[in-house]
């Protein structure tokens, strides 16, 4: 669906949903939900967190959806309720490191052969790995512009970072995914 | 930085973000199952409502039943979606209700607006047992 008629029809299933339609918020959930897991299972390593984060920002989002006004896009607004559930998940198991300099302290692991199993899922999988070495904004940002599509405007309001901010954290974000990335060429 | 690059000339991030974005997540399917079990127990805060019922006496109810109650007549009527519903209430009585349309593109928007508002008139006479003022305003159009 393109990107206008998709946006009114969320924001038709969200009014329908305001008033306690639980049909359109079904379908709100199932609109939105794979891309909610996805963005959360690399948010946090724990993919029982992953799944509570998202069941957690859908119960918050039926709870206060009178309050959702239409300001932003539902999709950016059910984020933004997927990171806050993240965080405050991944806060109570462990520290959690917010700052970019993890990731430079990690060391790069050995070069593999690049070609021989770079299928589609193997390379999916290094992805994987590369995002994991990112700290958090880095990766939140790196996930939610070129995974989910949303705008650096939508993920600053995701985050509740400034857009200046957004930008940097991408663009630190794709040079090292690039570098990390780099190792598959042949 | 060079960036790097498959044999098809694609680099191989760009590669693994397709690759990425094209798998399902496998634990998903069972997710959404548990959302949806979950939300069917999950109430949302109202206001109560304390409303005369004819001569029947008192009924307190949750401003949402009314809300739900007004939503469910309103939807039935052809070219008209509900958006919004505002009940006001004075001393715990319901004394109007303020309804808000989508009209169907190419609609009567007047016709569906009265038609909007014999359905929420009926639908609050089957709840209060007495008739309520309602204002309809047709906010937008679209292809309902």
């Amino acid at each position: 669906m393109a990107g206008s008629a998709a946006r009114a029809q969320d924001v038709a299933l969200a009014r329908a949903a305001a008033l306690g339609d639980r049909e359109a918020f079904e379908r709100i959930v199932h609109l939105h939900g794979h891309g909610m897991l996805r963005y959360a299972r690399r948010l946090v390593s724990d993919p029982g967190d992953a799944e509570e984060a998202v069941q957690d920002a859908f119960v918050a989002a039926w709870r206060s959806l009178e309050r959702f006004r239409g300001d932003s896009a539902l999709r950016t607004w059910l984020f933004g309720l997927t990171s806050h559930k993240a965080v405050d998940l991944a806060r109570r198991r462990r520290p959690q490191p917010v700052d970019d300099e993890l990731a430079a302290a990690r060391p790069a692991g050995p070069a593999s052969d690049p070609w021989e199993q770079a299928g589609a899922a193997e390379l999916a999988r290094e992805l994987d790995r590369a995002l994991a070495e990112l700290p958090y904004r880095q990766r939140a940002c790196w996930l939610l512009v070129e995974l989910e599509g949303l705008s650096q405007a939508e993920v600053a309001q995701v985050l509740r970072i400034g857009p200046d901010a957004v930008r940097g954290q991408l663009f630190r974000a794709r040079r090292a995914l690039e570098e990390r990335m780099a190792r598959w060429r042949p | 930085m060079a960036t790097m690059s498959t044999p098809d000339g694609e680099g191989a991030l760009a590669r693994a973000t397709r690759a990425m974005q094209a798998e399902p997540e496998p634990g998903w399917p069972d997710l959404a199952e548990r959302v949806s079990r979950r939300l069917r127990t999950v109430s949302r805060p109202g206001r109560p409502l304390t409303l005369q019922v004819g001569d029947a006496g008192t009924l307190r109810v949750d401003q949402r039943v009314v809300v739900d109650t007004v939503r469910r007549a309103v939807a039935q009527v052809p070219g008209c979606r509900p958006v919004g519903v505002d009940v006001r209430a004075q001393e715990q009585q319901v004394t109007s209700l303020r309804l808000q349309v989508w009209a169907g593109y190419g609609r009567d928007v007047r016709a569906v607006a009265a038609a909007a508002r014999a359905a929420a008139v009926d639908s609050l006479q089957d709840v209060l047992a007495r008739r309520v003022p309602v204002d309809v305003d047709v906010v937008d159009v679209e292809g309902v």
